[in-house]
């Protein structure tokens, strides 16, 4: 039989699995006996060969015969829930990027998984604390190129949806109004629009609304219109408008 | 997957060293009952870690199956278990 290297982690896993199987006959046991036990903490020491081949560690189990194994020392212990829930990362919420799905260099990936970056929101902490990722990797990682491939993972994920157009007047001024969602999602960006190749202005803009003056419109009555926004860097549609309002849109 | 039958899958060797609910004595004539509230379990012991192609691992392990002092003597890992009354 080949002797296989195997990883802690699998290792450990291994060993929950073990343990876990050992509880629940125990629990069973519980049903009917007043007076049971369980298992407080285990120790393992284990005689292998530790490897590693660039990437990362990993252990053979010494056999018969073989000298010079290294001990390494597993210790399992057993913590109530709320200790589970002090020392835990909390779970992924919904419309939380993670790393993994992105579409930035598995170098990166690599590098941000050490210290312990797995998605967004982990980065958006890090920023927020003004921490410089260079000085803390091994690689030179380029913040700002990750920044925006994870604003644009994000914005694909929250992608925006025109469900209507109307036209109105407002002191003699036409304006067009789109409402859907997920318009105009940075507050700090204004969306630029364009109708029939000519800047119109931006009256208002918010998630569910944006109100475009667009003066020319009905200098133009019974012709189609073409408007392409600007949403923000990452999200750009163009909208093809004619006389009864009718809409189709491409994003 | 454990490929020698010699070795128990892990939670069973742990299982059957845990009967101590079977050191419990009772002496009807006194009215005493007495029972462990912890024991301390440290034995070497001979272990197969199998891993699949997938990296998945299945942990098997036995008593030392002989103490006879052979030309070429086993690997003895080591095992400290506590195991405790519940309350």
């Amino acid at each position: 039989m080949e002797n296989k290297p195997w990883n802690l982690e699998s290792f450990v896993d291994a060993l929950v699995i073990e343990l876990d199987k050992t509880r629940e006959t125990l629990a069973v046991k519980a049903l009917n006996k007043p007076l049971t036990y369980s298992v407080k903490d285990m120790a393992l020491d284990l005689q292998i060969f530790p490897t590693y081949n660039g990437d990362r560690v990993e252990f053979v189990t010494a056999r018969p015969g073989e000298q010079g194994a290294s001990k390494v020392t597993i210790k399992l212990d057993s913590v109530t829930d709320q200790v589970v829930k002090a020392t835990s990362k909390s779970l992924p919420q919904k419309g939380d990027v993670q790393i993994e799905e992105t579409e930035v260099d598995e170098e990166t990936k690599k590098e941000l998984r050490k210290i312990g970056v797995t998605s967004v929101k982990d980065l958006e902490t890090i920023e927020k604390k003004n921490v410089d990722l260079n000085k803390v990797g091994n690689k030179k990682i380029n913040y700002s190129d990750l920044a925006n491939m994870i604003q644009k993972s994000r914005r694909n994920s929250a992608s925006p949806k025109v469900s209507k157009v109307s036209m109105s007047m407002s002191e003699d001024v036409p304006v067009l109004t789109l409402e859907g969602e997920n318009l105009a999602v940075q507050k700090n960006f204004k969306p630029v629009a364009v109708i029939n190749d000519e800047l119109v202005e931006v009256k208002s803009y918010s998630d569910k609304k944006i109100q475009l003056e667009a003066p020319k419109i009905n200098s133009r009555p019974g012709r189609s219109h073409q408007l392409i926004i600007a949403l923000d860097p990452y999200s750009i549609f163009k909208l093809n408008l004619n006389e009864n309002n009718d809409y189709a849109g491409k994003s | 997957m454990l490929t020698d039958d010699l070795y128990l899958p892990f939670f069973q060797h742990i299982r059957e060293m845990m009967p101590v609910e079977d050191c419990i004595v009772i002496d009807e004539e006194k009215g005493i009952l007495t029972y462990p509230e912890k024991v301390e379990i440290s034995t070497p012991l001979e272990m197969e870690i199998v891993a699949n192609d997938d990296g998945e691992i299945q942990v098997g392990s036995a008593p030392p199956m002989y103490y006879a002092n052979t030309s070429l003597l086993p690997v003895f890992h080591h095992l400290r278990i506590t195991i405790v009354k519940n309350e």
